[in-house]
């Protein structure tokens, strides 16, 4: 163990719960509703499924080798050779879709509100405080969480409170239109949102109570899935269908029709603090992870030195890895949220899982 | 110049302690002792500098000249430290010397309990010349003197300590060991209300400069023998005292451990106020914000002992310090606990709003008016544009200059001879205010923001506000660049800053992070006393602080007619 500290079990939530609506919150529903329509709230209850499968694969494999990340377990699953071998494809994978998070998060920010000012300005702004935190360590990111959850959860019920006056709920009709298929495919994005509960792996040894892992999962899905179904069934009340699958942030276009008494009015103001700050403290926290796995795999005592370096070659490839936004937002939406992202997700946890059961690796708790 | 004049002062004390050696002389052939062969003079010469510290190892030995040789040559040039010598009375061939620091000693009690008992005024003629030489340390000691703590010390380094005390030394022929007896008195301030922390209900007194008044004011508030308080000296030079005072069984023995073991470590010429402890000790010495509190109100200080914080009294202030501190603690004052729980609830929210404002209604107000004007709405922003039209200066310059200005009148307001306090706050904030707004220099907008951001960090305790002040230019300078989102970098890098702060081992934002719900009825509000049962678990072990279920009810069946 790298990092010898305990996190009670209402820190996890709260980490996994930042980890799943994180930045997705805002962006995620954008593909669901491009596919599944008024029927997006559907999408969510089958993605739902898939979020629990996948805390399932995971939590089921981190038991069976406790106190192990997950980059440990498939050293000692495949051996140190392929063990490593598979622990760089899933460490470049977080790194990845890092990157990716760390453009959409501030890209956004950038066209909609700061148009004039270079994009690597804010990437670097961003990286300096997910790198502070990241190296300040994981105890400091769960208090981080504990104060900004909260107050994205707040911020974002007081936003569907105010909008309720704009909501046209027969916007939500006609249910299942178009068949089950469309919403299968619009269920994919929020499925690999609700996917990266795998932290849960990463986090497993850290918790003070660890046979408390599946329960905490599920805790932080169903907490996750009301937060997606209140922005999925608000914003298309809000907005419509036809207005829904054109933007890329719904909920930053629905908070800019919110007028009260024309007191209470341009509100989008929230939604960018909420996303920056919590999509700075989920790439805070996958910062870490990434740290901390490339030290496991590779024998380092201590993971701190690597954190300044993947700050650096986050800024770097979140630059070179898109020529734009528009690549950015379809490949999140429909590489991320389709074969490539679940394929990380909950094919190779199910098969890992499948692995360890027939070779009967590790410890099994029933028996 | 210089050199001359210590040569004077040095020449004229030179002088009274040749007198005083004359008279010794003088009286040195009746003395039958055989130190009398001694020859004063060849002594080694003694250096009480603080760089030379040789004394220290040296021992009183059975020679009241020699003791005196070497007590006169340690104080030597120290005008305040009286010798004062005179024969026993009980055995004529006694000689006595009463060694203390003038203006430290209560001259009453001098009098009256030391130097009359010795000389023989109060004693009965029968009992004179019956004291044989080698009892009369026991006889002073048990007969004599009426004072109340008497202490016997041979180790001149300790003796020299207790003398610059206050403690009056009584030496003797023929004894190595000297009688301490403690009648201190010299002048103190008076016990009055705090001017830091005010409040409209509860108690007024606060600690002043002297540390056994202190310790005394806590002692009246928590009247148990688990309140201890011990002293340690810290100051190569000064000679400190300090005092930890904690409460057994309350306070976390390791914290208790972990105060006096940092504070051991100081090695320090001097002590004049605890923030040098405070800099010394503190868990992040690179931090804004306060890790060790303070205060000078004894209410305060008692309550958070009982919550199981150490304090460290130090000698010479009236600011006492608490450890470990929690953010919390800076929207909290004292008379939130003795209000009632609505109002203080109320209140305590209230200075959560103004410590955000605090620290950043200009930086909003500037990267709103700068970047996003279209957040702003339409009449409002019509009508500061409308003034803005006549500002010679962008945004920027004309805040941070108004901020600027504010910081010299607070400095002023401050430093200002009482007197001109209040004239220099008219002028500087009412006419200086009124006047550049009237020239046209600053927007009316910007000088109620930036008056409103001070005001507001008036409200919660000082030490907190202090924190803010230096960090607000940061965020006005970030929003100045980069608009919103670098305010919102900013305030999350001073969360994740705060997040990593520990004081004494707790999280600086406990109990919001990490985040302990029952807790919770202490911190934004106040909950009332029947329902906060238990102590903050990380601060104390001992949990239990009341019985559970006191809430007040009605009288059951006595419903009237």
């Amino acid at each position: 163990m790298l990092d010898i500290v305990k996190l009670d079990g209402r820190q996890v939530t709260y980490m996994l719960i930042i980890n799943l609506i994180g930045e997705g919150l805002l962006f995620a529903p954008a593909a669901s509703f491009l596919f599944a329509g008024q029927d997006a709230w559907i999408s969510n209850i089958v993605a739902l499924i898939g979020g629990l499968a996948s805390a399932f694969f995971w939590v089921s494999l981190s038991r069976r080798f406790p106190g192990k990340t997950s980059f440990e377990i498939f050293e000692i699953l495949f051996g140190r050779f392929f063990g490593k071998i598979i622990g760089f494809y899933f460490a470049w994978g977080w790194f990845n879709f890092t990157c990716d998070t760390l453009r959409e998060v501030f890209s956004l920010l950038s066209s909609s509100f700061m148009s004039r000012t270079p994009l690597i300005v804010f990437l670097i702004m961003g990286v300096i405080l997910t790198t502070y935190a990241a190296y300040s360590g994981l105890e400091n990111i769960a208090r981080i969480t504990q104060i900004i959850l909260p107050l994205t959860f707040g911020a974002l019920i007081v936003l569907f409170v105010l909008s309720t006056p704009k909501m046209e709920f027969s916007n939500l009709l006609p249910v299942l239109e178009r068949g089950f298929l469309p919403v299968f495919k619009g269920s994919l994005a929020p499925m690999f949102w609700f996917c990266q509960v795998i932290e849960i792996s990463i986090l497993l040894p850290f918790l003070n109570r660890p046979e408390k892992a599946l329960g905490i999962s599920i805790k932080a899905i169903a907490f996750s899935f009301l937060g997606y179904e209140l922005v999925a069934l608000g914003i298309m009340a809000v907005l419509g269908p036809a207005l829904c699958s054109v933007t890329y942030a719904p909920a930053l276009y629905s908070s800019r029709i919110i007028s009260l008494g024309n007191v209470v009015e341009r509100m989008e103001i929230f939604i960018m603090i909420i996303w920056i700050a919590s999509g700075i403290v989920k790439i805070a926290m996958y910062q870490w992870t990434i740290a901390l796995g490339s030290a496991q795999m590779l024998g380092l005592k201590n993971y701190r030195p690597l954190v300044v370096p993947i700050g650096i070659l986050l800024v770097s490839f979140s630059v070179l890895l898109h020529p734009n936004i528009v690549h950015l937002f379809d490949f999140m939406n429909f590489v991320w949220g389709g074969p490539y992202g679940l394929l990380y997700l909950l094919i190779w946890p199910f098969l890992f899982l499948l692995y360890a059961v027939v070779l009967g690796k590790g410890n099994d708790q029933k028996a | 110049m210089i050199r001359i004049r210590r040569f004077r002062i040095k020449h004229s004390k030179i002088n009274r302690d040749s007198e005083r050696t004359v008279s010794e002389e003088t009286f040195l052939p009746d003395n039958k002792s055989q130190i009398g062969k001694e020859e004063p003079d060849s002594l080694p010469p003694i250096d009480s500098s603080v760089t030379n510290p040789e004394w220290r190892e040296l021992h009183l030995s059975g020679s009241l000249i020699k003791n005196l040789r070497i007590l006169k040559a340690i104080f030597l040039n120290c005008s305040d430290v009286v010798f004062h010598e005179f024969t026993f009375p009980q055995n004529e061939g006694t000689r006595l010397a009463v060694v203390y620091v003038d203006g430290m000693t209560d001259s009453t009690k001098l009098g009256e309990q030391v130097i009359c008992p010795l000389n023989g005024l109060a004693l009965d003629e029968d009992i004179k010349s019956k004291i044989p030489d080698e009892k009369t340390l026991e006889y002073i000691k048990n007969s004599v003197l009426c004072t109340g703590e008497i202490a016997e010390i041979n180790t001149i380094e300790i003796i020299v300590n207790m003398i610059l005390s206050g403690e009056t030394a009584i030496l003797l022929d023929g004894a190595d060991k000297a009688l301490f007896t403690d009648i201190r008195g010299y002048p103190k301030r008076n016990i009055e209300e705090s001017n830091i922390d005010r409040l409209i209900r509860g108690p007024r007194e606060s600690f002043i400069e002297d540390l056994r008044t202190n310790t005394s004011l806590l002692r009246r508030k928590i009247k148990n023998p688990a309140l201890k308080i011990e002293m340690l000296k810290i100051g190569r030079v000064t000679n400190t005292d300090v005092a930890v005072v904690y409460v057994e069984g309350i306070t976390n023995p390791k914290i208790v451990a972990e105060v006096k073991r940092r504070i051991g470590r100081i090695d320090i010429d001097g002590i004049l106020e605890g923030g040098y402890i405070e800099e010394l000790i503190e868990d992040n010495p690179l931090s804004p914000f306060c890790t060790i509190n303070h205060s000078d109100r004894v209410d305060k200080i008692a309550a958070l002992l009982l919550e199981g914080r150490a304090a460290i009294i130090v000698d010479g202030t009236p600011f006492v310090m608490t450890a470990p501190a929690l953010f919390i603690e800076s929207i909290h004052n004292p008379e939130d606990y003795y209000q009632r729980f609505f109002f203080s609830s109320m209140v305590r929210i209230l200075r959560t709003f103004t410590f955000f404002i605090s620290i950043s209604a200009s930086s909003l107000f500037l990267s709103l008016l700068t970047y996003h004007p279209e957040l702003l709405q339409t009449s409002l922003l019509l009508s500061i544009a409308a003034q803005r039209e006549a500002v010679p200066f962008p945004s920027f310059i004309e805040i941070f200059i108004m901020e600027v200005v504010f910081e010299i009148l607070r400095e002023a307001g401050l430093r200002m001879p009482m007197p001109l306090g209040q004239a220099v706050s008219i002028v500087g904030s009412i006419v200086l205010g009124d006047a550049a707004v009237r020239a046209g220099l600053v927007t009316p907008a910007t000088v109620i923001v930036v008056a409103t951001a001070a005001i507001a960090s008036f409200t919660y305790c000082y030490p907190g506000s202090i924190a803010i002040r230096p960090i607000r230019f940061g965020l006005l300078i970030l929003s100045g660049f980069i608009g919103l989102p670098g305010l919102i970098f900013g305030m999350l890098l001073i969360l994740i800053h705060m997040a990593n702060l520990r004081s004494f081992g707790i999280p600086f934002l406990y109990p919001i992070a990490p985040l302990s719900l029952d807790e919770l009825k202490d911190t934004f509000i106040r909950a009332p006393w029947w329902s906060m049962d238990k102590r903050p678990h990380l601060l104390t072990r001992n949990l239990f602080r009341q019985a559970p279920g006191q809430q007040p009810q009605p009288p059951q069946g006595a419903t009237g007619g």
